[in-house]
């Protein structure tokens, strides 16, 4: 029995002092900041992460779109558009926080990695290989500081309620977490200024663009298209001086400002060697060179097609662009189908169109958008009482509008029935386009000069000259509505604002357009069509309001975060918030 | 066929396995010495109550202490602990949050506003128990004992004493119950036209027209072509209406000098109300085995065992998913099946239920759960008169494995061309599993390890007690980058009591966790407790209507360590490869690239969660009939956890580089009361007894942004307010043309909001706290007479003082073209109309308001008992020492605001199984 105790006693003895102290030191399993900072691979996965951010905001884009005259969303009223804006809600507020977490994370890179000397890969005899990637990857995290600081200066910047005309608060480096609420905001030109300086750094050490097969050219060959590059960082230059010459961040109209922006836009047309044709525009396409800074797919997602098709497409018919948007499109010689010379015919109000607007929308009576495996679906019935309205083929799936979105989207089979269906196929999101800096180019152009035609010095292509390139693509190879337009500075302007809306259409631009040229408060009520089949099957074209559109001077500039505001009383909020 | 046999197989070799084990252990062992008496009232005489973190007596305790005895609860229906302590308990309130058949109801336990811990034997063992087996339930919920357990005893303990020998001749019960279970209420669902007449109001509401023609809508009415218009009461189709069950147990006890012992095993199977197909269907077998042997007079020693295993077959849908679909497919989606075999759904509505029950498979859950435990009791008073060890080991392992075959039926759509008959396309080909898979789901062990040393001296109308007790608790997690459950408790108490008048208490507790850094690892949390039992002095002593009346109040801190499922004073970061990083390059070359950031930032100096209880109460007993108990606490609770993001700027980047902060304080403030008055006239016996608890946590300091308008602060207020609008009714044609902005654009019908700060706009900046969603109030009644061998008893419980926010519940938030249900044909609960229809989903209406409150009490018959017990005269002649016959019903009714939906799980009967209501007739029989 003794034993029995003693047994005990020491066991209990051995397991209060010895064993506790260990038995209290459990270790998990987690990822150190050494496993990271210490490899060469692992620690510019650092910089790889920022990039996703960046990537495939298509539905990000979209709701942008509801907030203008282009569209409107099947299932629900935009709240901001339609009433009441006040301080405490901007959809952009999220870009606070993601430019500069990310801007964080570029300099936790250059601290914690780029600084201490880390190569690419250890041997020896890659050293110079792994140079040029170290070097790559420097230039990529200044790229993707600067592309947040863009997307701050583009939401949040603006004219305070003294007056002055600012941007955000830079940060260059990490601060204390108790500090960012003491940042106090730059102003618009010392943002850009930054920027510019940034994206200078960016284009010294980046690639001007990927080419070459892997091995040739090891770190900036083809494999790394989708990374920033010298020209993404030039494209980036001529936008963001675009933005800062428009009329709401350029109150006096600085000419300057102006010129400014053609020659960054000229400096990046340039270095992509001259004025050249854009390609056709096909979203499948991963080899488009006009595609200046592009990410892809992982080719398994068809999220777009599923969300956006007609109900007859097995979709959800999500985004309806408006009746406006649909008479912005030029009859099928370029004119403006409220022109007296236009072939345009209200009673048959898809025929004859701008070539875009077959690519870009689906419509009543569309019959292009056939299965890729040639199975032949009927023409889209968009009318009272048709399988593409509400109460059709999907009972709760319709169109306020009249029409669907056609642009982005694949040729893909939902059918169930089909056999071995195409579901999937490439698809890349275009960040920085070549159109867009050619648009931008004409724009400064023609506001820095007020001769469309000619060519000022030292610019060597003329407003009209790069619009026609743009215009090319839609098919005008004669163009006698541009050559008119050109003659004169505010119709030139007028026709430019229409091409913009409609090449850009759907990527996001236009909200932020209708700001800078201070056009938001005009923005007309949202329009659909209501169409009738007639017993003779032909249709009647009727125009309904769909959605009103409510904006106000305030909307130029886009308010702080509200809480942000509150915490930081260094921190000035834009006008009329 | 070979599918049945593998299961038969393997629910035999469980069954063995039990009864192996039961008879294996039966043979050679023994108890946790537990001594105490069945009465429920706390007496002058001794009641000594030994359990392994201490042993207290418990009429000389500064604690309070409830108890409700097996027998009690034992008037439930079925074999559930948690069902039976529904309502009987002052201050705990036990929800039930989900019916399927099979599960054990996921009961959560809320007591004096937090979670108590549950001791079975006084082991951390988890709700391991079948009512059955239940000897008595403590509830100990005070500083006293809260500290105890160190981290796991925060709120309070609910301590359950499970049946053991203690007579010489052993005894023999036998139990059988058989049940009805029939659903409480279902919800609403809409026929075919009141579906299509809903469906084109909205729609035109929106200017879309009509969808549903009127001839349409004539032909759901009068089904005259079921197969285009036809008209599906899904929950008719697919839904009997009871279900049965049976519950049989045999409990053997008894002893000798030497050993006592006692084996308990419990049957207990279920099925579910499917109709079509296999239903649910499942049994277990609970078995519980104690052996308690003196070895010398030194030692005695003992062990058990707890075993349940579980076999249920279900549908290879889910029982609520089973219930979503039947709720969320409209009566005129499709026809369930055209011809003998084709299982139809259209493009709006793709689940047919039909096809899932008939064609889809089966699913086999098996469980295993199993607690061991063995233990030695030391007497030493051979050395010293009075001292004594108590230590035990125990482990516990959970088992599930599961057997699947799971196929997709072929579905059809049907194309309509107008002018002819319907044809089927082919819209999903059949998958048939061949094989049956297999899973093993979870897989959970802990172990402990306790002890305690205990020395009571009883001098001259005075007693001293002392306790050193230690616990070791190790929990395991099978996920590598998660931490285990690592604690050690020490507690060193004493408590004298002078005179059986003047009793003190103190409590030293050691608290260690691996969850801390460097000394922050070990704690120590003093407690101390004082009572006066009045009814003992002189004045007091020989009054003729006070039989007891005692005044006791105790002080206490309690530290508990954090739940987060990792360690808050790491750094770490997330990613690999191809983790989060973009696709680069053309056509399918391979990627590889690293995706890496920062995940969280460590916080060395994180600490324990600090509890400092304040708790004091009154017993009463008057004319040896009326009881009256009452207990308040004031509990601070210190240093919560939370990163305090509000009070940092947003231009930080992300939450990951805020450490997380001992930052948050709240009070917990409250009483709990019972009375009880009992009497007998006669031979009619009656009792008539009501509990109640109240209690609200408040924000005393809390990490928020400073937001001019004051009401918007949560610092003060309860911390289960709901923020939300005041609404003003809905938009008439008279006051639509003066409305203030607000959200979109407010048509005739819409609500109407209060603008709460004047800036004459209706934005996020007028939310205020609109009431609270959790009740303050819960109470029970406890009624029963009983007359020659006849016995009524009823339990009834309740809440109260809270709000359901129907904008949470989609049966009442129906908006767009797709789901409606009943809820449309009737105003709201709370008497306001449904706001407009839309199928746009407005942007206005659906914003958490007022608008959407509904007072949630409710008040339930939740158990009664009809008895009979037969005469004494009558059994004596036959083998047995008593017979009883029963009928015994649960959850007879419901009375509340909410006519639809239970307010207790607004889920139930709509995306979940319903709640149900049991009959149930049976026997229990000793010999």
């Amino acid at each position: 029995m003794k034993l029995n105790y003693k047994i005990i006693t020491v066991f209990t003895v051995m397991l209060s002092i010895t064993g506790c102290s260990e038995f209290l030191e459990d270790e998990i399993q987690y990822t150190k900041e050494e496993v990271v900072t210490e490899s060469g691979l692992r620690s510019r996965g650092i910089i790889d992460d920022i990039y996703t951010d960046y990537s495939f905001q298509y539905f990000n884009d979209f709701s942008a779109e509801y907030l203008t005259d282009n569209a409107v969303l099947n299932s629900g009223e935009t709240e901001l558009a339609t009433g009441y804006w006040g301080p405490t809600s901007n959809p952009y507020n999220y870009v606070w926080q993601q430019s500069y977490n990310n801007i964080r994370q570029v300099y936790q890179y250059i601290e914690l990695v780029h600084n201490t000397g880390l190569p690419y890969l250890p041997s020896e005899e890659n050293a110079s290989q792994s140079e040029r990637i170290v070097s790559r990857y420097y230039g990529e995290a200044h790229f993707l500081k600067a592309w947040a600081e863009w997307e701050l200066l583009k939401v949040f910047g603006g004219q305070s309620k003294s007056g002055e005309m600012l941007g955000f608060p830079i940060v260059n480096g990490i601060l204390k977490n108790e500090e960012y609420a003491k940042l106090s905001r730059n102003t618009y030109a010392e943002c850009v200024t930054q920027i510019l300086k940034d994206l200078d750094v960016a284009i010294a050490y980046l690639p001007l663009k990927y080419t070459g097969s892997g091995n040739s050219n090891l770190g900036i060959s083809e494999v790394e298209t989708g990374r920033a590059s010298g020209l993404a960082a030039y494209a980036l230059k001529a936008k963001v001086a675009l933005y800062a010459a428009s009329p709401a961040f350029n109150l006096t109209n600085d000419l300057d400002k102006w010129k400014l922006a053609a020659t960054l836009a000229k400096e990046l047309i340039d270095k992509n060697g001259g004025l050249k044709s854009l390609q056709a525009f096909n979203i499948s396409n991963e080899n488009n060179a006009d595609h200046l800074w592009r990410m892809r797919n992982a080719r398994s997602d068809n999220s777009l097609e599923k969300r956006l098709y007609p109900p007859t497409l097995y979709g959800q018919g999500e985004i309806n662009p408006s009746q406006n948007l649909i008479d912005a499109f030029p009859d099928s010689k370029g004119y403006p189908i409220s022109s007296a010379t236009s072939t345009y015919n209200p009673a048959m109000p898809y025929e004859l169109r701008d070539s875009r607007f077959y690519k870009f929308i689906f419509y009543n009576g569309d019959k292009s958008f056939t299965s890729s495996n040639g199975t032949d679906f009927n023409a889209l019935q968009i009318y009272q009482g048709g399988l593409d309205n509400f109460g059709g083929f999907i009972a709760n799936e319709g169109t306020r509008t009249g029409y669907y979105l056609k642009k982005f989207l694949n040729k893909l089979n939902f059918d169930p029935a089909a056999i071995d269906a195409t579901t999937t196929l490439p698809k890349v999101y275009v960040q920085l386009d070549l159109s867009d800096i050619y648009l931008g180019y004409a724009e400064a152009l023609n506001e820095a000069f007020g001769q469309p035609s000619a060519i000022p010095a030292g610019y060597t292509y003329s407003a009209k000259d790069v619009l026609a390139k743009v215009r090319l693509r839609a098919g005008y190879t004669t163009d006698p509505y541009l050559t008119t337009a050109a003659l004169n500075q505010t119709n030139f302007r007028t026709l430019l604002k229409n091409e913009r809306r409609i090449e850009l259409c759907f990527s996001g631009e236009r909200f932020h357009d209708l700001r800078r040229w201070k056009d938001i408060v005009n923005t007309p009520t949202v329009k659909g069509v209501k169409i009738t089949k007639n017993t003779d099957n032909s249709f009647t074209y009727q125009n309904i309001d769909v959605e009103r559109r409510n904006y106000e001077a305030k909307n130029y500039y886009l308010p702080l975060p509200y809480s942000e505001v509150l915490l930081n009383s260094n921190l000035q909020q834009n006008q009329g918030w | 066929m070979k599918l049945t046999i593998t299961k038969f197989n393997l629910f035999v070799f469980c069954l063995l396995n039990a009864i192996a084990i039961d008879t294996g252990i039966a043979q050679n062992t023994l108890t946790n010495g537990l001594t105490v008496s069945d009465s429920i009232t706390v007496g002058s005489n001794d009641e000594i109550l030994r359990t392994p973190f201490g042993v207290f007596n418990l009429s000389q305790t500064t604690g309070a202490i409830f108890r409700v005895s097996g027998n009690e609860l034992r008037k439930t229906a079925g074999d559930n602990l948690s069902e039976a302590l529904r309502g009987r308990v002052p201050g705990l309130k036990i929800v039930r949050s989900t019916n399927t058949p099979g599960t054990d109801g996921d009961y959560s336990y809320i007591l004096n506003g937090g979670t108590p811990y549950i001791l079975i034997d006084g082991q951390p063992r988890g709700l391991q128990v079948d009512l059955r087996e239940v000897e008595e339930v403590i509830i100990l919920n005070d500083a006293t004992f809260n500290s105890l357990l160190g981290n796991l005893g925060n709120n309070g303990l609910i301590y359950i004493i499970t049946k053991s020998g203690k007579t010489a001749k052993p005894v023999v019960e036998v139990n059988y119950q058989r049940g009805i279970n029939v659903p409480t209420m279902l919800p609403k669902l809409l026929s075919a036209a009141e579906y299509a007449t809903v469906i084109n109001q909205a729609s035109n509401n929106d200017g879309f027209g009509t969808v549903y023609s009127p001839e349409a809508i004539e032909a759901y009415k009068n089904g005259s072509d079921p197969i285009r218009f036809p008209n599906v009461n899904s929950q008719d189709t697919f839904l009997k209406k009871s279900a049965p069950s049976n519950f049989a147990s045999i409990n053997v006890y008894g002893g000798q000098e030497n050993v006592n012992y006692s084996a308990f095993i419990g049957y207990s199977d279920w099925e579910g109300l499917e109709k079509i197909g296999d239903p649910i269907e499942g049994r277990n077998i609970t078995f519980r085995t104690k052996i308690d042997t003196r070895i010398n007079d030194m030692v005695r020693t003992h062990a058990s065992v707890y075993g349940k295993f579980g076999e249920n077959n279900r549908p290879i849908i889910g029982a609520d998913e089973m219930f979503l679909w039947m709720s969320a497919t409209p009566a005129n989606a499709f026809p369930l099946k055209v011809g003998d075999s084709a299982y139809v759904v259209s493009n709006q509505f793709d689940t047919n239920l039909l096809s899932e029950l008939e064609a889809g498979g089966t699913r086999t859950d098996y469980t295993a759960n199993l607690v061991f435990d063995l233990g030695l009791d030391f007497d030493f008073k051979k050395y010293v008169k009075g001292l004594t060890y108590d230590t035990y080991i125990m482990m516990r392992t959970y088992n599930a494995q599961s057997l699947i075959a799971n196929n997709t039926p072929k579905l059809y759509t049907l194309e309509t061309i107008e002018g002819q008959d319907p044809t089927l396309k082919l819209y999903r080909n059949e998958v048939l599993q061949l094989n049956v898979s297999r899973t093993g789901a979870g897989i959970q062990r802990n172990f402990t390890y306790g002890g305690n040393v205990n020395y009571s001296k009883y001098m001259n109308e005075s007693s001293l007690n002392l306790n050193f007790s230690h616990l070791l608790y190790y929990q395991p997690n099978i996920d590598a980058s998660s931490p285990d459950q690592r604690n050690l408790t020490l507690n060193l108490n004493g408590s004298f009591a002078l005179k059986n008048k003047y009793i003190v208490y103190a409590n030293i507790n050691s608290s260690s966790s691996s969850k801390f850094l460097d000394n922050r690892k070990t704690k120590f949390f003093p407690t101390i407790g004082a009572a006066w039992v009045a009814s003992n002095e002189n004045f007091l002593k020989d009054s003729k209507f006070i039989d007891h009346l005692k005044f006791r109040t105790s002080y206490g801190v309690i530290g508990t360590e954090y739940t987060a499922s990792s360690f808050l004073y790491l750094d770490t970061w997330a990613g690999g490869k191809n983790n989060n990083t973009m696709y680069l390059g053309t056509g399918t070359s391979t990627q590889n690239n690293y995706g890496y950031r920062l995940n969280t930032t460590g916080n060395e100096a994180i600490d324990w969660v600090v509890y400092n209880q304040m708790f004091a109460g009154v017993e009463l007993q008057m004319f040896k009939k009326f009881n009256f108990e009452v207990n308040y606490f004031n509990i601070e609770i210190n240093n919560q956890i939370t990163q305090a993001s509000a009070l940092y700027a947003t231009a930080l980047g992300n939450n990951v580089y805020l450490p997380q902060l001992n930052f948050t304080d709240r009070r917990n403030k409250g009483f709990n009361t019972n009375i009880t008055f009992s009497d007998e006239i006669g031979s009619f016996k009656y009792y008539v007894s009501a509990n109640a608890g109240y209690n609200k946590i408040t924000g005393e300091k809390i990490a928020e942004i400073a937001y001019p308008d004051q009401y918007r602060l949560q610092q003060g207020q309860a911390e289960d307010n709901i923020m939300g609008y005041v609404s003003d009714g809905l938009f008439t044609a008279e006051n639509i043309g003066s409305a203030l902005p607000q959200f979109g654009n407010v048509q005739i019908g819409d609500i109407k909001y209060v603008d709460q700060n004047g800036d004459n706009v209706i934005d996020s900046r007028d939310q205020r706290a609109i009431g609270n969603s959790t009740p303050r109030v819960n109470y029970g009644i406890n009624v029963g007479v009983a007359f020659k061998g006849f016995n009524l008893d009823v339990v009834g419980m309740g809440v109260t003082g809270y709000d359901l926010n129907l904008n949470s519940y989609a049966y009442y938030t129906a908006t767009g073209l797709k789901n409606y249900y009943g809820s449309i044909l009737n105003d709201l609960p709370n008497g306001n109309a449904n706001p407009r229809l839309s199928s746009l989903g407005s942007v206005n209406n659906y914003k958490d308001s007022d608008y959407w409150l509904v007072d949630g009490s409710y008040f339930r018959i939740s158990n009664l008992e009809l008895g009979y017990t037969l005469p004494q005269s009558i059994v004596t002649d036959g083998p047995f020492t008593n017979v009883k016959l029963f009928l015994r019903g649960s959850n007879l009714a419901l009375f509340s605001k909410m006519k639809d939906l239970d307010p207790e799980d607004p889920r139930s009967g709509f995306f979940e199984y319903p709640m149900m209501r049991s009959f149930i007739l049976g026997a229990s029989i000793s010999f």
